[in-house]
C-alpha cells in the first residue's frame, strides 16, 4: 500500500506495479498530483509542471495493478512486515465515481462559492468542485461542510452521480508493506507578522504566486497585484521565510532546500512575461546545489535579476499606493527600496496529518516532525515493513522525491520478493481491428493546452482547416487532450466515426506519445496509427508575438501529420525473452547498494569494479554523518555483498564492450588479463566521482594546504596538537569557469570537519571562507552548531577570492569581506580546500559504450531531469550515484535503491516486447551489396543463407542509418519510410496535396 | 524581398534537435516561425531522395539537424547524415540550385537556445537567397 | 561486377529534352552494388530531371522502376506495360542493360544515364577499383592472382619494366606497379620461381578486338 498520491507515491506505486506487485494507492485528496500539481513550471528546465504530471497521473490511474482510492486515510496498521492488515477510512465524495463523467454541470449550477485552497485562496470554487482541471480521476466531489443541500446539483446531473447520503466506509486491506508518502506542507507565512502576509494585499506566498503563474490558476497565468490588478513593475522575493529560523514558534530550524531555486524560477518566468520587470531576490545563501542549478541561477543574473544577500526583517506598506518598502543592509549601508509586490519564499514543513499518520502506521517522527529514517537507508522508518518517501522524509526537490519513491519501492520489493507476481493482473486490450483494405479515415484532435496553445494559435481555425484536409473524417478541439475526460472522448469518437488514423496536435512526442498510443490500443486500433503534431513546444510557445504566423504554422504541422499518418502501417511487437540478471558497474556505495537491493529481490547480479578493492570514495571518509561512520558502513556492506549468493563480484574489471539490447545484453569484461563474457538483462551504472585537481590556493606548493579528503585522514589520525588556526576555503575549483557546477557535498563536509576539530580542541580558531553555505535540509542544524561553537564564517565574492602567501609562521590569507568592505587578514597553520567532485575517470568512455549522453560537466545525462532521474535514453540502462551528479551518501543510497527498482521493473518480466519501428529488408530487392552490414553501428545486419541481408527486429535499434544508405531501397525503416517522410513534407505545400488527390 | 515568407523544412533527430526544440519551447525562446520540423529517429535516417524531393515540393531551404559529432545516440548516424547532405549539395549545384539552401547542423538535446539560433540563422540566410527557383512551379 | 558512374545530370536532361513522359529504370544488379544505378539513384535522377524541367517551366512526367537485372530478357520484358506509356526510357544499367532494353523495345528511345567504366570490385565502402580487362584468356594462375593485363599500364606479360619506381608505376606515382605486386605476392607464397618463367604472347584473338564475343552452354540451351 502506498499512502500519498503525489509524485513520490505515484513513482513508488508504478515501480512496484511494474515489478509484479499489486498496489493500493491511497490519497486523502480528491485527485492524484500532490504538491507538484500546484506548480506552474519546474526548475532548471522551466518545463510545464502539469504537462509532466498529466501523463503520470493518467498512467497511475490506468495501470491495472494499481487500485486508486481517493479521500482515503490509513487509520491503523496491524500485523507485521510481510503480513499487515491496513485499516483504511474512506471519506464520502458524495459523487459516485463510477457514474460521474466530469461534465461539470453540477459546479455550474451550485450556488455556493468558497475560497479555493488549491489556488492559495486567491480564487473561488463551488461547494461541488473538481480540484483542478486536469484532476485524475476526472471526477467531481462535494465539500459537504459548505454544502447547503439545495439539491440543484442532484437535479442537473443526468448521470445520477450525486449522492448526498454517501457514507464513509472502513476497509480492511491485507498487504505486505506500506510506503508513506503524504508529502509536505508550505509554512504558513502569516505566522511571521513582520512580512505582512494576509493583511498587506500585495504580499503573497510563493505557492500563491505559482498559482498566479499557472494558466489554469486564478489569474490565468498573468501576474497582477492583488490590491489593484496592476502589473507589478518591481517585485521582491524574500527567502528563508519560516526556514533557517531558530526562534521557537516562528518557523523551522532546517533549510527547506527548494525555495532558492523556486524563487529564481519564478523570477525567470516573470522576466519571460515582462522583461522590463525589476526583480530582487533577498537571500541568505543561494542554495543552487543540484544538477545544472548554478547555471540556471547564472542565467537569471544574466537576465538582470538582482540577487541581494540580506535578511529582510520587515515589510512596510504604504497604505495609499499599496507599495511595500524593504530595508536591507548592503556594503555596510542601510538602504530602503520600494516594491509593487513581495513574494515570500515560504519554506516547507511536515503535513499536519504527520502525527496522526505516524501513530496509525506505528512509526516515529524526527525532531522536526518528518518521518524518522536512517542515514544508511533513507527510506526505512522505525517500523519494519513500513517505508517513507518524498517530502515526508525531509525537504527535497522533485527528482529527489521521485528517486525516494523508487527507492521505497525497491525496499518494499526486497521484503516481498517471494510474493512477486502472485497478485498482479495483466492488461487486456480489445482485439485490434484489421484495417488493411479500408481507406484512411483520419481523426484530428487539436489541443488548446489550456491557454498554452490557444493563447497564441487560433485553435478553431486549425480545427476547421484540418477537417478539410484530404482523408480527414473529422476534427475536434480539446481543452486538455491529455485529460482523462478527453482520452475517454477520443476513444468514443474513434468508434462513433469509424476513425482508423489519428492525429493529435498538441505537445511533444517525448512526453505524450505513450499516452495517446495507449488510448488507441484501448480503442482497438493499432498504436502506430497515430501521429502527433507539436503545435505547442514548436509553435505557440516559441512564436508568441506572431499569432498569425503561428496559426499558419500550426496548420502546416497538422497537415504534415495528416499526410504522414495516412501512410502509416500497423506494426506489431513480438515477445522476446529477458535474461533476468543485472550487471552493476562500479563497486562503491552506489553500486554495492544497487547490487544488494537487486540480489535481495532475488535477481542474479554481476558487480564489476575497476579497482582492486570495493568501497570507492567511502574508504576515504572517516567522520560520522548523522551518527554513521562511512567506513564502517561500507565495510558492513562489502561483507554483505561478498556473502550474498546472488552476487558475483569481479575486481580489477573493466567493461570493454556491450552488445544486445534491453532484456538481453552481452558484455565483454576485461578482468585482469582475461576477457569474460556476461549475459544480462539490465545495466546499472554506478561509476561514482573523484576528487578533481586544484590549481588554486597554493595547493601542491605548500604542504600546509590540503584538500577535504586529505583532511578526513588528518582528522582520523588524531595528530593535530600543533594546529591552532585552520582556514577552510569553499568552492576551490567548483563554480568557476570550466566547472560551472556546485560540488554539493563540500559545505556539509566542511561543517562536519570544523565541528570535529572543535571537539578535539575547543581552542582551535576556525574560519570558513565561503561563497554560499549550502548546508541544505537538516544539515542546517550542524551549520548552526558550528557557529555556536565559535567557527567563524566569512563570505567572499568570486571576483576577489582569498589571497594566500606562504610564511614561516603559517599561511597568510587576505580576504575581502563584502558586507563590511574591509580586508580580513588571517594566519593559518592549515588550509583546507573544498576540492571539486568531478566525474570518475573513464566515465566518458563508459557512457560511449552504453550510448549515454554526458553533460558539459562530464556527468551522465538522465532521460528527464525531473521525472526520470535514474533512466537514460538507452533502454535497459539505469544510472545512480555521483556519476549522475555529486551527491551526499544518503542521497547516493536512495538513488542506488531507486535504480534497483527501475531495473527490477525490467527483470521481473520473463518477456519484453520488441519490434515496431525497426528496419525491414525487402529481400526481393536486396542486391547483397553489403552496405548495411558495413554501416550499422550495432553490427545487426548480415547476409544470410539466402544471399540477401537479414536484420533482426529484436536487435535493431531503429536508427534507420541503413535505410538512408541502401542503394536499391530494399531497406525501409518502418514508421519512417521515405514515402511517409515525403508525404509529410508534401502536405505542407498544400497545392500539391490538392493535386495528388 | 521583405514580404517573402520562406518555407523551411528541418529534419530533426529525435534525440537532439527535436528535444532541443522542446527545450526552446519550455524556455519560451522565440525564433523565426518559418521552420517546420520533421522528426526522424536519427539524422542518419535521412536519405538523399527525401532531401531532393523536399526541394522538388517547393521548400526554400532544408536542413538536417543531428547530435553533436561524437555524441550521436546511434554512434555515427550524424556523420552519415553530413556525408549525404554534402552529396545532395553537389547535386543541387548541378541542377542550378544554390547548395547553400541545404545545411547540416549539430546540436545537443539540451541546447534550446542553439536550436532557436539555428532556426533564425538559417531563415535569415534563406531570406537573403530569396524564393527557391522551384517555388510555386 | 561491372562498375559504372553517373553521367552529368544536365547531359541526360539534354537527351530527353523533347520528351514529356519518361521511364527511369534502375538495375538491381551490379549498378546497385556500385551505388550508381539502384532504385535510390533512379529516384534521384528522376527527381533531378523533373526539377530541371520545372525550372524551365515545363512539366516532365516520370515513372521509376527497378528490375532485378537489366541483362535478362525476362526481367526486361516485365516492365513492358510501363515502357509502352512513355516517350523514352532512361536506363541506369550498365552498357549491357541499356542495349538489352533498347533491343527488346525496338521502337523506344533507350538512353544511358551512366557511363560504364570497368569490371572491378569494392575495395572499401564507397570505393571501387578495376580488376579485370575481360581479355578472354586468363593467366592469373601464373601471376599470383594479380592481372598484369589490366593493372599494368603496358599490359606486359614479363615484367616489371624499367619504369617500376619504388613499387609504383612510372606513369602515375599513385598506381602500384602490377609486377611489383606480383613479385610480393609470389614471394609471400614462396613461389618466386613463377616470376622467372617466360610467358609467351597471349592469344589476343579472344580479346574484344576480335569482334563480338558470345558463349554457349549446350546443356542449358532451351
Amino acid at each position: 500500500m502506498v499512502v500519498g498520491g503525489g509524485i513520490a507515491g505515484m513513482q513508488a506505486a508504478s515501480d512496484l506495479a511494474e515489478s509484479g506487485f499489486f498496489v493500493y494507492l491511497i490519497t486523502s485528496d480528491d485527485s492524484l498530483g500532490g504538491r507538484m500539481a500546484r506548480l506552474d513550471k519546474t526548475f532548471p528546465t522551466n518545463e510545464c509542471s502539469m504537462c509532466l504530471l498529466g501523463p503520470r497521473m493518467t498512467g497511475s490511474l490506468n495501470e491495472s495493478n494499481i487500485n486508486l482510492l481517493t479521500r482515503a486515510k490509513l487509520t491503523q496498521l496491524e500485523g507485521e512486515a510481510g503480513n499487515f492488515t491496513a485499516v483504511v477510512e474512506r471519506q464520502p465524495r458524495y459523487v459516485d465515481e463510477a457514474r460521474c463523467t466530469g461534465c461539470g454541470l453540477c459546479a455550474d449550477t451550485c450556488p455556493i462559492e468558497v475560497k479555493d485552497e488549491f489556488n492559495g485562496e486567491l480564487s473561488k470554487r463551488k461547494a461541488v468542485y473538481k480540484q483542478f482541471p486536469q484532476a485524475v480521476p476526472n471526477k467531481y466531489a462535494i465539500d459537504i461542510e459548505n454544502c447547503i443541500r439545495c439539491m440543484k446539483c442532484t437535479r442537473v446531473c443526468s448521470a445520477g452521480a450525486i449522492d448526498h447520503q454517501q457514507q464513509s466506509e472502513i476497509l480492511n486491506i491485507n498487504i505486505g508493506a506500506v510506503i508513506l508518502a503524504p508529502g509536505f506542507e508550505s509554512f504558513n507565512a502569516q505566522q511571521l507578522g513582520e512580512y505582512g502576509l494576509g493583511y498587506y494585499s500585495n504580499v503573497v506566498s510563493n505557492i500563491q504566486f505559482e498559482r498566479m503563474l499557472s494558466s489554469t490558476g486564478p489569474t490565468g497565468g498573468h501576474i497582477y497585484r492583488p490590491s489593484d490588478g496592476a502589473v507589478p513593475k518591481q517585485v521582491a522575493f524574500i527567502q528563508c521565510v519560516g526556514s533557517r529560523d531558530c526562534r521557537k514558534g516562528y518557523g523551522n530550524e532546517y533549510c527547506s532546500a527548494v525555495c532558492c531555486m523556486a524563487s529564481v524560477k519564478e523570477a525567470i518566468i516573470i522576466k519571460e512575461h515582462k522583461p522590463e520587470t525589476e526583480i530582487v531576490i533577498f537571500y541568505l545563501d543561494m542554495r543552487a546545489f543540484g544538477k545544472n542549478f548554478d547555471r540556471y541561477v547564472n542565467r537569471a543574473v544574466g537576465q538582470g535579476i538582482k540577487l541581494q544577500r540580506s535578511l529582510i526583517s520587515s515589510v512596510k506598506e504604504d497604505p495609499i499606493t499599496g507599495n511595500l518598502s524593504l530595508s536591507y543592509c548592503d556594503k555596510g549601508q542601510v538602504l530602503t527600496e520600494e516594491f509593487d509586490m513581495v513574494v515570500l519564499g515560504a519554506g516547507v514543513q511536515p503535513p499536519k496529518s504527520a502525527g496522526e499518520l505516524a501513530k496509525a502506521a506505528g512509526i516515529e517522527l524526527n525532531q522536526f516532525g518528518f518521518a524518522k529514517t536512517s542515514y544508511s537507508n533513507p527510506v526505512e522508518t522505525t517500523r519494519a515493513g513500513v517505508f517513507a518517501a518524498g517530502g515526508f522524509i525531509g525537504p527535497r526537490d522533485i527528482p529527489e522525491t521521485v528517486v525516494s519513491g523508487s527507492a521505497a519501492a525497491a525496499a518494499a520489493a526486497e521484503l516481498l520478493s517471494a510474493a512477486r507476481g502472485v497478485s498482479s493482473r495483466e492488461i487486456k486490450y480489445p482485439e485490434e481491428k484489421i484495417l488493411s483494405s479500408e481507406q484512411a479515415r483520419v481523426g484530428v484532435f487539436v489541443c488548446c493546452c489550456g491557454s498554452n496553445i490557444a493563447g497564441v494559435v487560433d485553435v478553431s481555425e486549425v480545427v476547421k482547416y484540418a477537417s478539410g484536409l484530404p482523408g480527414v473524417a473529422g476534427a475536434w478541439k480539446f481543452t486538455y487532450s491529455c485529460s482523462q475526460e478527453s482520452l475517454q472522448k477520443l476513444k468514443e469518437i474513434i468508434h462513433e466515426f469509424h476513425l482508423n488514423r489519428i492525429v493529435v496536435a498538441a505537445c511533444s512526442i517525448r512526453t505524450h506519445l505513450p499516452l495517446f498510443r495507449n488510448a488507441l490500443r484501448e480503442a482497438g486500433l493499432n498504436q502506430y496509427y497515430l501521429e502527433m503534431a507539436n503545435i505547442r513546444d514548436q509553435c505557440s510557445w516559441v512564436h508568441r508575438d506572431y499569432p498569425e504566423e503561428a496559426t499558419a504554422k500550426a496548420k502546416d504541422l497538422v497537415a504534415m501529420a495528416v499526410g504522414k499518418v495516412r501512410h502509416h502501417r500497423p506494426l506489431y511487437l513480438k515477445p522476446v525473452q529477458v535474461v533476468q540478471k543485472a550487471l552493476v558497474v562500479g563497486g562503491g556505495i552506489a553500486g554495492i547498494t544497487a547490487a544488494l537491493s537487486l540480489a535481495e529481490q532475488d535477481y542474479q547480479v554481476y558487480l564489476i569494479e575497476r579497482q582492486e578493492s570495493l568501497g570507492g570514495m567511502l574508504n576515504q571518509l572517516y567522520l560520522p554523518q548523522d551518527g554513521i561512520k562511512p567506513r564502517e558502513l561500507i565495510e558492513k556492506k562489502i561483507h554483505a555483498v561478498k556473502s550474498h549468493p546472488n552476487i558475483r563480484v569481479y575486481k580489477n574489471a573493466e567493461l570493454i564492450n556491450v552488445s544486445g539490447r534491453i532484456g538481453d545484453f552481452q558484455s565483454k569484461i576485461k578482468v585482469e588479463k582475461t576477457t569474460i563474457e556476461l549475459k544480462h538483462g539490465v545495466v546499472v551504472i554506478a561509476a561514482g566521482c573523484r576528487e578533481g585537481n586544484i590549481k588554486e590556493y597554493m595547493y601542491g606548493e605548500d604542504k600546509r594546504v590540503i584538500t577535504r579528503l586529505e583532511m578526513e585522514e588528518f582528522l582520523s589520525s588524531g595528530n593535530n596538537s600543533l594546529v591552532k588556526t585552520v582556514v577552510f576555503i569553499q568552492c576551490a575549483g567548483s563554480r568557476q569557469e570550466g566547472r560551472e557546477y556546485c560540488s554539493r557535498t563540500c559545505c556539509g563536509q566542511t561543517v562536519r570537519q570544523a565541528l570535529a576539530l572543535k571537539e578535539l580542541n575547543e581552542d582551535v580558531n576556525i574560519y570558513v571562507l565561503y561563497r554560499d553555505m549550502r548546508t541544505y535540509g537538516f544539515m542546517e542544524s550542524e551549520y548552526r552548531r558550528a557557529r555556536e561553537k565559535g567557527v567563524i564564517f566569512v563570505n567572499y565574492q568570486p571576483d576577489s577570492p582569498p589571497d594566500l602567501q606562504g610564511g614561516y609562521n603559517g599561511i597568510n590569507i587576505k580576504v575581502k569581506d563584502p558586507s563590511s568592505r574591509s580586508n580580513l587578514e588571517l594566519t593559518a597553520d592549515l588550509v583546507v580546500l573544498a576540492s571539486p567532485a568531478v566525474p570518475a575517470e573513464g566515465l566518458d568512455k563508459l557512457a560511449g559504450l552504453l550510448k549515454i549522453p554526458v553533460n558539459e560537466d562530464g556527468f551522465l545525462v538522465e532521460t528527464h531531469a525531473k521525472l526520470a532521474p535514474l533512466d537514460v535514453p538507452t533502454p535497459g540502462v539505469f544510472i545512480c550515484g555521483s556519476a549522475h551528479s555529486p551527491q551526499n551518501i544518503n542521497e547516493v543510497i536512495a538513488q542506488a535503491k531507486g535504480a534497483a527498482a527501475r531495473a527490477a521493473g525490467v527483470l521481473s518480466k520473463s518477456h519484453l516486447l520488441a519490434g515496431g519501428p525497426v528496419a525491414k529488408v525487402n529481400q526481393e530487392k536486396c542486391a547483397a551489396c553489403v552496405t548495411c552490414v558495413r554501416l550499422c553501428p550495432y553490427g545487426v545486419p548480415y547476409i544470410g543463407s539466402k544471399n540477401v541481408a537479414e536484420i533482426s527486429p529484436v536487435q535493431c535499434q531503429g536508427c534507420g542509418t541503413c535505410a538512408g544508405a541502401c542503394p536499391n531501397k530494399a531497406i525501409t525503416l518502418e514508421h519512417y519510410r521515405s514515402e511517409q517522410l515525403i508525404e509529410k513534407v508534401r502536405a505542407m505545400f498544400n497545392m500539391e496535396v490538392a493535386r495528388s488527390e | 524581398m521583405s514580404d517573402f515568407k520562406p518555407k523551411i523544412v528541418a529534419f530533426c533527430c529525435y534525440y537532439c534537435a527535436y528535444a532541443a526544440a522542446d527545450v526552446a519551447g519550455s524556455l519560451r525562446v522565440q525564433y523565426a516561425p518559418e521552420v517546420r520540423l520533421v522528426e526522424i529517429p536519427c539524422s542518419g535516417r535521412i536519405d538523399p531522395v527525401v532531401i531532393l524531393k523536399t526541394f522538388e515540393e517547393g521548400a526554400d531551404g532544408v536542413y538536417v539537424a543531428g547530435c553533436l559529432e561524437g555524441d550521436c545516440h546511434f554512434l555515427k548516424g550524424n556523420i552519415r547524415a553530413r556525408q549525404r547532405v554534402n552529396y545532395v549539395q553537389k547535386i543541387l549545384g548541378e541542377l542550378g540550385i544554390d547548395p547553400e539552401r541545404l545545411a547540416m547542423y549539430n546540436l545537443s538535446g539540451a541546447q534550446g537556445g542553439r536550436f532557436a539560433q539555428i532556426a533564425n540563422e538559417f531563415t535569415e540566410k534563406i531570406k537573403k537567397l530569396g524564393p527557391s527557383p522551384l517555388r510555386g512551379r | 561486377m561491372i562498375v559504372a558512374e553517373p553521367k552529368p545530370i544536365k547531359e541526360v536532361a539534354g537527351y530527353i529534352k523533347d520528351c514529356t513522359k519518361i521511364l527511369v529504370v534502375g538495375c538491381g544488379g551490379c549498378t546497385s552494388v556500385c551505388m550508381a544505378g539502384g532504385e535510390t539513384e533512379a529516384e534521384m535522377l528522376a527527381a533531378s530531371l523533373r526539377i530541371l524541367r520545372k525550372m524551365e517551366g515545363r512539366e516532365l512526367v516520370t515513372a521509376v522502376t527497378t528490375i532485378t537485372r537489366q541483362c535478362e530478357p525476362e526481367f526486361v520484358e516485365s516492365i513492358s506495360s510501363k515502357v509502352k506509356e512513355v516517350d523514352a526510357v532512361v536506363s541506369l544499367g550498365c552498357g549491357v542493360g541499356v542495349q538489352f532494353l533498347a533491343e527488346h523495345y525496338r521502337d523506344k528511345w533507350v538512353l544511358p544515364a551512366l557511363n560504364t567504366v570497368f569490371a572491378g570490385g569494392t575495395v572499401q565502402a564507397g570505393i571501387w577499383e578495376e580488376r579485370c580487362g575481360l581479355c578472354g584468356d586468363c593467366i592469373l594462375h601464373l601471376t599470383g592472382g594479380i592481372c598484369p593485363v589490366i593493372r599494368c599500364a603496358k599490359s606486359i606479360l614479363n615484367g616489371p619494366c624499367g619504369g617500376s619506381q619504388n613499387g609504383k608505376c612510372e606513369i602515375n606515382p599513385d598506381t602500384p606497379c602490377a609486377w611489383h605486386l606480383i613479385y610480393e605476392k609470389l614471394s609471400a607464397m614462396n613461389r618466386l620461381d613463377l616470376i622467372l618463367q617466360f610467358h609467351p604472347a597471349k592469344d589476343w584473338s579472344k580479346e574484344r578486338s576480335g569482334g563480338l564475343r558470345n558463349r554457349k552452354r549446350e546443356d542449358a540451351v532451351l
